[in-house]
């Protein structure tokens, strides 16, 4: 067993954590993505992967429940030691990805927006150094910080949305079934591996009070970032509309182009950093903490500070890595959405199966006693 | 030859690296003890430590010494059986006695008694002295001779270079005189009590109790001192550590021959400032006294504003070369106890030679000593302290100091302010919004225009980019620049303002101000828009009721106009980011420092909304108190009885 110590957590905390990595990607080219594939129904989309995520993420707590420790302990019960590694590695990548990912489509837009005369690696640079800093303070400091940080999130993101409601016209819904809800029931089950992060809350189990907190938690924090999703993407449509916002590279900072008070209070796009930043730094944050935390855990190491280093050399590496922001996008969009996916149904589904596998059985045996 | 060939340089840097690098590739955390977080449920560990640690006897005496002390009591014994066994044959001559002759014969027998059982007497005081004088001198005993008591006190204090002290001999009347000393610090104590109080009693006043013992017993003038002195600033101690701690602190101490005890006599009186009104912290409505620099007074101040036995105040000096004693206060049925022990822990722990100021003592104390924000709040304002302490907090006074020590405190303790309470809701809540929007100003504004003019420029309206560009149209400096004079103008007015005395101060601030901000449009060193700038922001940062975090964000604000001038909102952003984390990190006495809202606890009605006081039911939640109600869920009792009119 590791002896690495968590700290104590509370509802607010987990809630915070799951929304903040499930709407971080919302930010990027995904929320374009879902628009390409659901055209009006996008809103719909982002209700089905929620749904889903919800019903993953119950049902997993659900079975932790019945096991002392974490999300690892309980698949070395379930399923023995080698699985152990198996699924402690592949999330630890999952996360790792994340980190990667999420650190080089962010330092892309801000590079596109507050730094154009500045080369990439740089604002890559400053992004992994703020992830080292937040993840030396821990995963504690990180909710309690993004729990102080979403009143700016959300004041930023509701007063562009305010500013954006004399632009809608319902009409841009249209078509409204948008590709075919059955098969925009598909993409969103195919693309709910983007709120894979509701995982955490199965990983840091222990850090959490009880099961009624861990349940609360997953509840609120997927109702939650769903909530925003939908609101934001259905601004976007209403306002936007289908065709154009297709072409749209930076979704949210286009739309907060259009925000007009009056001559005097107009263009307000660049506040749309400051989101980028918070919602960025603090899911590259958390993501970085937990693949350590992983990896202290299968090691048993004592403590994840002296891996900080090495991580930060690997995730500035790989975000380096790719030759420029669309290959990146391919690969996010391909790769890891599948990655993603098999995060979100594979593991759970085969903890779930074993579990009530093992408790047929004991039933049996009871059943057969008797 | 060659071992005094000195070390190249390139030699011990290549050593260096390696040492270092070795360092961080066979990282091991640190061996410390796991540092204090408070648990949200108390457990008893803390309370039985303290007891067992007060209970814990202090080996100072060694095995031998004590053989020696029981060979002592049985001496002791036998002399007391002895005595007894004469005064028992004595008695009963005496009943025989009818003639002049038998009572001479008598008498004789009792001189030569008493003198026979004062050798043993001796006898047996005196190894007690010579044991005694191994050990250093603070933790001597006081002896039965005066001349030794004097002579060490001689010593101690460094007579005659010290003419502070002093040692007045008198002798107290009586049926048998006894030779006493006063002893006190000239400057510390109040002459009229010990004159009227001590000197004019023991020296007017006839000693009926020494006629009536003929055979005194060891301390027998002690007892016939006190029943001459008024009882309730009397105290008997026999320890020199004792005698020191109270001439020290003003005390009179009066050594009496062949007593083996001495009398401290309270008679503090040193002159000190009388309570005045809040300098730092001026209120309209609230109480305007303030503290001053005796401890004794404060404690007073805080007695007289919260008359309860509720209210504890444990007294521990802090300082090994030079004590200055250090008063905890708080309530004991509100105050959380591991808190408690804690800060006493703490405190016990302070090794140094001596702490001026309250600020130091914190510096000692504090959890994370390289964090530069403040973990405690400092105020002068007695009912600002009984507040705090209604609430379940700790305070912290310390001798020579003017202030009192709040703890544990969050960030937006530093935002709240006694007034508050006295305001009704709306103007209230409007004041406490106002000094945290000063706190972000503060703190962001310079920041953020050097931000706009460098890389977003297009976020501003365009008439007021035009104003700013023709504004700097001939000022030869970049923006960041022109901050920077007026900033740094700015800060020194107000140190200036601060330190010269009265009213002069306020005339440099406001006057420097007003002239250096002109002169310098004028000499197109700074634009207009500037100087409105920092003025904005100087007087946001005036807001802030304490002083100390006031100082820090102006520290701050520093940082942010860098992040600003380099990365525009980027790195005001990646600033605040970093910021907030540096906040959330921060734990002031186990508590997290951004409480209630990171770490989340119960809000309560006293944030940023301030409730009216009836409203306000529990107390903070971050705190823990003993007792989390404040007042029933229906504070206003009376509006559910029938008016006075109308009671039947």
């Amino acid at each position: 067993m590791s002896t690495l110590k968590l700290s104590r957590m509370g509802l607010t905390d987990g809630i915070i954590l799951i929304v903040f990595l499930s709407i971080s990607r919302f930010f990027l080219i995904t929320s374009t993505e879902a628009i390409k594939l659901s055209a009006g129904l996008a809103w719909y989309l982002y209700l089905i992967s929620t749904l889903v995520t919800l019903i993953i993420g119950l049902a997993l707590i659900n079975i932790l429940k019945n096991f002392e420790g974490d999300l690892l302990a309980m698949t070395e019960r379930l399923l023995g030691k080698s699985w152990f590694y198996i699924i402690g590695i592949y999330y630890a990548l999952l996360f790792l990805s994340n980190c990667t990912v999420l650190t080089r489509k962010f330092s892309e837009n801000i590079a596109q927006v507050g730094f154009r005369d500045i080369d990439i690696i740089v604002v890559i640079f400053l992004y992994v150094l703020i992830m080292s800093i937040s993840t030396y303070f821990g995963i504690e400091v990180l909710a309690r910080g993004a729990y102080l940080l979403i009143p700016f999130i959300i004041f930023l993101t509701a007063f562009i949305l305010v500013l954006i409601i004399p632009l809608f016209n319902v009409h841009n819904l249209a078509p409204w079934q948008g590709t075919g809800i059955g098969n925009v029931t598909l993409y969103g089950m195919a693309s709910a591996g983007a709120n894979s992060g509701v995982i955490i809350i199965a990983i840091l189990a222990p850090s959490f009070q009880d099961f009624i907190t861990k349940a609360k938690s997953v509840f609120y924090g997927s109702i939650i970032g769903g909530l925003y999703k939908m609101t934001c993407i259905t601004t976007i449509l209403l306002a936007i509309g289908v065709e154009r916002s297709k072409e749209m590279l930076i979704p949210f900072y286009e739309l907060a182009s259009l925000a007009y008070f009056d001559k005097s209070f107009q263009r307000f796009e660049d506040l749309t950093v400051f989101l980028w930043i918070f919602v960025g730094l603090i899911s590259i944050g958390v993501s970085a903490w937990v693949t350590l935390y992983l990896v202290a855990r299968m090691l048993k190491l004592s403590d994840i500070k002296p891996l900080i280093p090495l991580l930060s050399i690997i995730v500035f590496s790989t975000a380096t890595f790719a030759e420029n922001a669309l290959s990146i996008i391919d690969f996010d969009l391909g790769f890891l959405k599948i990655y993603h996916g098999l995060s979100m149904y594979v593991f759970p589904i085969i903890l779930l199966f074993m579990f009530y596998k093992q408790k047929l059985k004991l039933l049996f045996k009871k059943n057969s006693a008797v | 030859m060659s071992q005094n060939k000195p070390t190249p340089p390139r030699t011990i840097l290549f050593a260096t690296i390696f040492s270092k690098l070795k360092k961080v590739l066979t990282y091991e955390p640190a061996n410390k003890p796991k540092p204090f977080i408070l648990e949200e449920k108390m457990n008893e560990a803390a309370e039985t430590n303290i007891e067992d640690s007060q209970l814990k006897p202090k080996s100072l005496v060694k095995k031998t010494t004590l053989k020696h002390l029981v060979s002592q009591a049985e001496r002791t014994l036998e002399y007391s059986k002895d005595a007894a066994s004469y005064l028992e044959v004595l008695k009963k001559e005496i009943i025989k006695t009818k003639t002049k002759e038998d009572r001479k014969s008598i008498l004789k027998k009792i001189n030569y008694t008493s003198s026979n059982l004062k050798k043993i007497k001796n006898s047996i005081t005196q190894p007690l002295t010579s044991f005694d004088n191994s050990l250093p001198a603070e933790k001597r005993s006081v002896s039965t001779s005066l001349s030794e008591n004097k002579e060490l006190l001689r010593n101690l204090y460094h007579l005659p270079l010290n003419t502070n002290l002093i040692l007045h001999d008198f002798v107290i009347k009586g049926e048998i005189p006894l030779k006493a000393t006063l002893v006190f610090f000239d400057g510390l104590i109040n002459k009229e009590i010990i004159n009227t109080s001590i000197i004019e009693p023991l020296t007017r006043g006839k000693n009926t109790l020494l006629t009536e013992n003929f055979f005194p017993e060891n301390n027998a003038p002690t007892q016939a001192a006190l029943s001459i002195l008024p009882s309730h600033i009397t105290k008997k101690i026999d320890s020199i550590n004792d005698v020191l701690s109270a001439i020290n602190i003003g005390d009179s101490v009066l050594f009496i021959e062949n007593s083996s005890e001495a009398i401290i006599v309270e008679t503090k009186g040193s002159e000190h400032r009388s309570i005045e009104r809040a300098q730092v912290e001026q209120s309209i409505r609230g109480s305007q006294a303030a503290f001053v620099e005796l401890l004794d007074v404060n404690i007073g101040m805080m007695r007289n504003r919260m008359p309860t036995n509720d209210l504890i105040s444990e007294t521990l000096p802090i300082g090994d070369r030079i004590p200055t004693t250090c008063s905890i206060m708080y309530l004991k049925s509100l105050a959380n106890e591991q808190i408690v022990a804690e800060v006493r822990r703490r405190l016990q722990g302070v090794r140094t030679d001596f702490v001026a100021d309250l600020g130091m003592v914190e510096q000692f104390i504090e959890d994370q000593k390289t964090i530069f924000m403040p973990k405690t709040l400092q105020t002068e304002r007695p009912d600002r302290v009984a507040s705090y302490l209604a609430e379940g907090r700790i305070a912290l006074f310390l001798n020579g100091s003017p202030f009192a020590m709040i703890i544990p405190v969050s960030f937006f303790t530093f935002f709240q302010f006694i007034e508050d309470y006295s305001m009704k809701l709306p103007t209230a809540t409007f004041t406490r919004i106002l000094r945290l929007s000063g706190m972000f100003i503060a703190t962001l504004l310079p920041g953020i225009y050097i931000s706009l003019v460098y890389f977003h420029q297009e976020t501003l309206p365009t008439n007021l980019l035009i104003a700013i560009v023709n504004a700097r149209q001939n000022i030869p400096f970049p923006a960041i620049v022109e901050i920077l004079i007026m900033e740094i103008a700015f800060e020194l007015i107000r140190e200036a303002g601060l330190r010269v005395p009265g009213l002069l101060g306020a005339t440099i601030s406001i006057v420097g101000a007003i002239i250096i901000g002109q002169a310098a449009v004028t000499a197109k060193l700074v634009s207009q828009i500037i100087v409105v700038l920092i003025a904005i922001t100087g007087l946001a940062s005036f807001t802030i009721p304490e002083y100390r975090m006031a100082t820090t964000l102006s520290l701050i604000r520093f940082a942010f106009l860098f992040f600003g001038y380099f990365a525009g909102f980027v790195g005001i952003g990646m600033g605040l980011f970093l910021f907030t984390m540096y906040l959330c990190y921060i734990k002031s006495f186990g508590i997290s420092y951004m409480a209630p809202l990171g770490a989340k606890t119960f809000l309560g009605s006293d944030l940023f909304i301030r409730n009216p006081v009836y409203n306000q039911e529990l107390r903070p939640d971050f705190i823990n108190a003993k007792d989390k109600r404040r007042q029933p869920h229906i504070s206003r009792t009376w509006e559910h009885e029938e008016p006075v009119n109308r009671k039947k």
